[in-house]
Order: C-alpha cells, then sequence, then structure tokens
C-alpha cells in the first residue's frame, strides 16, 4: 500500500521515500531489500530519464540561449542597426537642419539684401526733397537749435513792426536804438490821447457857448444858422450832407440827409444838391421862407414855422454873418443875393 | 523758416468815416441829455471824451482790431451793457515774460506801451507794435477831426 500510496502522492514524495526506504531496507529483511534494490532501479531510471530529459532540458536551454543570444544578437544587430539608422537618421535630421538652417540664411540673406535695397531708396528719397531749399550753413559759434531760431524769427519779426512805428511817428527816423524808439513812440501817444482830451474840453466850451440866451431875433437869423451849419457838412463829410434843425432852443440836432427823396421825411427842414448854374427854389408850406443860391452845388430851403419864434444869442449872430461872407466867397465862390437875405 | 511774413495791414478808413461816427455820437449825447447845466461841465467833459474813443473805435472797424474791441468792452462795461464779444484770454504769464532775457531798458518801455494801447496786456510783442501802429494812426486822425470841428465851430 505504501508504495501503491508512494506512487500516488507524486516524484518529489517518491523520492524522498526512495531516499528513506534504502536506508530501511538496509535495517530490515531481504524484501525491504529487494524493493531498496527497485528502488534505485526506479531511481536510477528516473535519474537517467531526469538526466536524459536535463540533457536536452539543458541542450534546449542551451539552445534556447544560444538562439536567444543569436536573437539578441540579431537584436543587438538590428539595435546596431536600428542605431546606426537613428545615427543616420540623426545625421539626415542634421543634416536637414544644417539644410533648413542654410535656407535660413539664404532667406535672411535675401531680406537684408531687400532691406539694402530699402535703405537706398530711402536714402533717394532723402536726397530728393533737399533739392527743395537751400542749404545754408550755420556760422560759427551760432546757435541751430530750434528755440534759439524761433526766436531769432521773433526777434525779426519785431524789428520790422519797429520800423513801421517808425515810419508813423514823425522826427522818430532819426532816433537809433530801441529803447529810444519805443520812448518816442510812447510820448507821442501820450501826446494824442492829450490832444484828444484837450478838444473834446473845447468842444464842451463851444456847445456851452451855443445854449440859447434870452434875446429873440427875427427869422432871417434863423436861415442864415441853417446856412452856415449846411456849409460846415461840406468840410466834413462829401457822401452825407448834415443839416441842423433848430428845435426848441435848446440844443442842435444833426440830421443826414443824402438825396432829394428824404427830404419828403422832414417836413421843416429840406436840402438836395443840384448842377451848376441852376437855380433852386423849393416850396414846402405856405409860410415857408426860401433862399436862393445860385452857381452852386449846394442849395437849402428853410421853413418859417413855429421855430422862428425861439430864442437865438446875439454872439451867435455876429458869428454868423460874417462866416457867411468867409466860407462863400473862398470856398464856394459865389456871391449871396443880398435881396434876400439881408432884406 | 522759408514761409515769408504775411503783410501787414495797417489800413485806416478815410476821414469821412471818422466824422460821421463822431457826430452822430455827439448827436446821440445831446438827446440824452436835452437840460444842461453849467454844473457839470467835468461830466460833459468826460462824456464827449469817451464819444470821441468809442466813435473812433467803431470807425477804425468795430471788433476787427484787438485795441478798437477792448476800447468797445470797455465802454460797454461803463455803461453796464451785456459784452457781447468773445472773451479770448491771451495773457501772458509773468514766468514767459521774464523768461525773455532782454535789455532791462527796453522791456520797461514794451511794458509803458502795452499799458497805453487799449488791449495791450494779452498780446504777444510783434502784434503789440503792429495794433501800436493801427492805434496812431485811427488816433492821429480822429485828431484831425475834431480839430477842423473845433476850428469851424468856434468864434474868432
Amino acid at each position: 500500500m505504501d508504495p501503491s500510496g508512494m506512487m500516488n502522492e507524486g516524484g518529489p514524495f517518491n523520492l524522498a521515500e526512495i531516499w528513506q526506504f534504502p536506508l530501511n531496507g538496509v535495517s530490515t529483511a531481504g524484501d525491504s531489500s529487494r524493493r531498496s534494490f527497485v528502488g534505485p532501479n526506479q531511481f536510477g531510471d528516473a535519474d537517467l530519464t531526469t538526466a536524459a530529459n536535463g540533457d536536452p532540458a539543458r541542450m534546449s536551454h542551451a539552445l534556447s540561449q544560444a538562439v536567444i543570444e543569436g536573437i539578441s544578437g540579431a537584436w543587438k544587430r538590428r539595435e546596431d542597426e536600428s542605431k546606426s539608422a537613428k545615427i543616420v537618421s540623426t545625421i539626415g535630421a542634421s543634416e536637414g537642419e544644417n539644410k533648413r538652417q542654410k535656407i535660413d540664411e539664404v532667406c535672411d540673406g535675401k531680406a537684408e539684401a531687400e532691406s539694402l535695397g530699402t535703405e537706398t531708396e530711402q536714402k533717394k528719397q532723402q536726397m530728393e526733397p533737399t533739392k527743395d531749399y537751400i542749404h545754408v550753413r550755420a556760422r560759427r559759434g551760432q546757435a541751430t537749435d530750434s528755440h534759439s531760431l524761433a526766436e531769432r524769427a521773433r526777434r525779426e519779426k519785431i524789428s520790422e513792426r519797429m520800423k513801421i512805428l517808425q515810419d508813423l511817428v514823425p522826427g522818430c527816423n532819426k532816433v537809433i536804438g530801441k529803447a529810444l524808439v519805443l520812448d518816442e513812440i510812447i510820448n507821442y501817444i501820450q501826446s494824442l490821447q492829450r490832444q484828444v482830451e484837450f478838444l473834446s474840453m473845447k468842444l464842451e466850451a463851444v456847445n456851452s457857448r451855443m445854449n440859447p440866451g434870452i434875446e429873440v431875433f427875427p427869422p432871417k437869423e434863423v436861415m442864415i444858422l441853417m446856412i452856415i451849419n449846411s456849409i460846415f457838412s461840406i468840410f466834413f463829410t462829401k457822401q452825407y450832407m448834415f443839416l441842423s434843425r433848430y428845435s426848441r432852443g435848446r440844443s442842435l440836432d444833426v440830421y443826414a440827409v443824402r438825396s432829394f427823396k428824404h427830404c419828403n421825411k422832414r417836413s421843416d427842414l429840406c436840402f438836395c444838391s443840384c448842377s451848376p448854374k441852376t437855380e433852386l427854389k423849393t416850396t414846402i408850406f405856405s409860410q415857408n421862407m426860401t433862399c436862393f443860391c445860385r452857381y452852386s452845388r449846394v442849395g437849402v430851403a428853410i421853413s418859417s414855422s413855429k421855430h422862428c419864434n425861439e430864442p437865438v444869442t446875439l454872439c451867435f449872430y455876429s458869428y454868423c454873418l460874417r462866416k457867411i461872407y468867409h466860407f462863400l466867397l473862398w470856398n464856394l465862390k459865389y456871391k449871396i443875393q443880398k435881396s434876400v437875405l439881408f432884406s | 523758416m522759408a514761409s515769408a511774413d504775411k503783410l501787414i495791414n495797417t489800413d485806416v478808413p478815410e476821414k469821412d468815416v471818422f466824422a460821421f461816427h463822431f457826430l452822430q455820437s455827439l448827436s446821440n449825447l445831446r438827446k440824452q441829455n436835452p437840460f444842461d447845466t453849467p454844473d457839470q461841465k467835468n461830466y460833459r467833459v468826460r462824456k464827449i471824451k469817451k464819444a470821441a474813443y468809442v466813435s473812433m473805435a467803431r470807425a477804425a472797424g468795430g471788433s476787427s482790431r484787438l485795441w478798437s474791441r477792448a476800447l468797445l468792452r470797455r465802454a460797454d462795461k461803463d455803461d453796464n451793457k451785456i459784452v457781447r464779444f468773445s472773451r479770448r484770454k491771451w495773457k501772458i504769464s509773468s514766468k514767459r515774460r521774464r523768461s525773455n532775457q532782454r535789455a532791462p531798458v527796453v522791456e520797461e518801455a514794451a511794458e509803458r506801451l502795452r499799458n497805453l494801447v487799449p488791449g495791450g496786456g494779452g498780446m504777444e510783442t510783434s502784434k503789440l507794435m503792429e495794433e501800436t501802429a493801427h492805434y496812431i494812426k485811427c488816433l492821429s486822425m480822429q485828431v484831425k477831426v475834431m480839430q477842423c470841428l473845433v476850428d469851424g465851430l468856434s468864434p474868432k
């Protein structure tokens, strides 16, 4: 049973039991010795088989190892080949990179060439505008920054204006020096302003003197007053003729009449211009008094209405008489019909 | 720098225009003050003087010149009227004036001229010269007109 059990159990157990049994056989009877002899035979067979198995196994291992080695060698070769291929590929890649770099360099070179061309074009363009204006070299020690140039232009401008002012002010051309010229100009302006003030005072005095008084005069003095005022207007303006209207004995109003059409708007006063060598006679109202001015360009017609009774100063009366001869004889060269004015 | 300076225009209208404006302003004065009294002589003198300056400014072209514009604005302010001109502020800062390193005598003279010409405070020097030239022409013309009027009206 035991051997059968031993056989059933397995090889390793069998081997172990076999090794124990020979020891037991030696100590025990012949059966046991036979069994021990049988055992070694089996063991020997097993050994042979195992040896044979081992040998082919070893051989197979060796072969496999050889194959593996061969394969590995092939692999190694392949690896070497692949490595060499990789190296080649890397070399190729590097070569490619080199080529690419070369291409890039070529492109760079072309770009540089283009940039050079543009630079030359820019130079040409820069050369062109220099022909427009004249290039003047600055003198030694003369500043050329923009501020100095602007200041110099400003000074030239001021000097031009100063020359114009010198021409305007009398007696200023002989003066030398900018400060003195300015002083002369200032003095001239101040003198003009003082003259304006003085003349305004004089005008005020004349106005107050021309104020009406208490005395009363006949209407022909009123006519004389109108004539003198109309004569004044000739000297002041050529476009507008100024005529004065005596009203309410307080102040003299000044009106401007350009043509005959305006006469209808002013019932008390009428004025128009006529050609020489013609007589003018105008009637506005039934009570008008008219005066004739022959051989003159000015004619005056004055109405004798309510205003005739207003007072006029005696001083003004004598002034009017003297001025009539002065203006008419020396300016208009005309003789007055005494019958009308001094009747 | 190559550009040429534009021509300076200092043309002044004729004597007729100045006379017309002055006589018109005088007649307006008489209308406004019908009842005159001898006690207000100074008042009347100042009125006539102001009328002379205002008529001169109007004859010169109204608001086309800086000095005439300044005169009219001053007159309107005196009358408490509404100022109609555009308010331009061209005041030159004192720093800029001081930065101009020029002779002190010339600077003082320019300052006095600036105070003398109406509206001169806000002008630069070249513009001040131009306005001064025009102002001198107009002022001399006004003086001639007033002289003629006084000679004509005053008894001998």
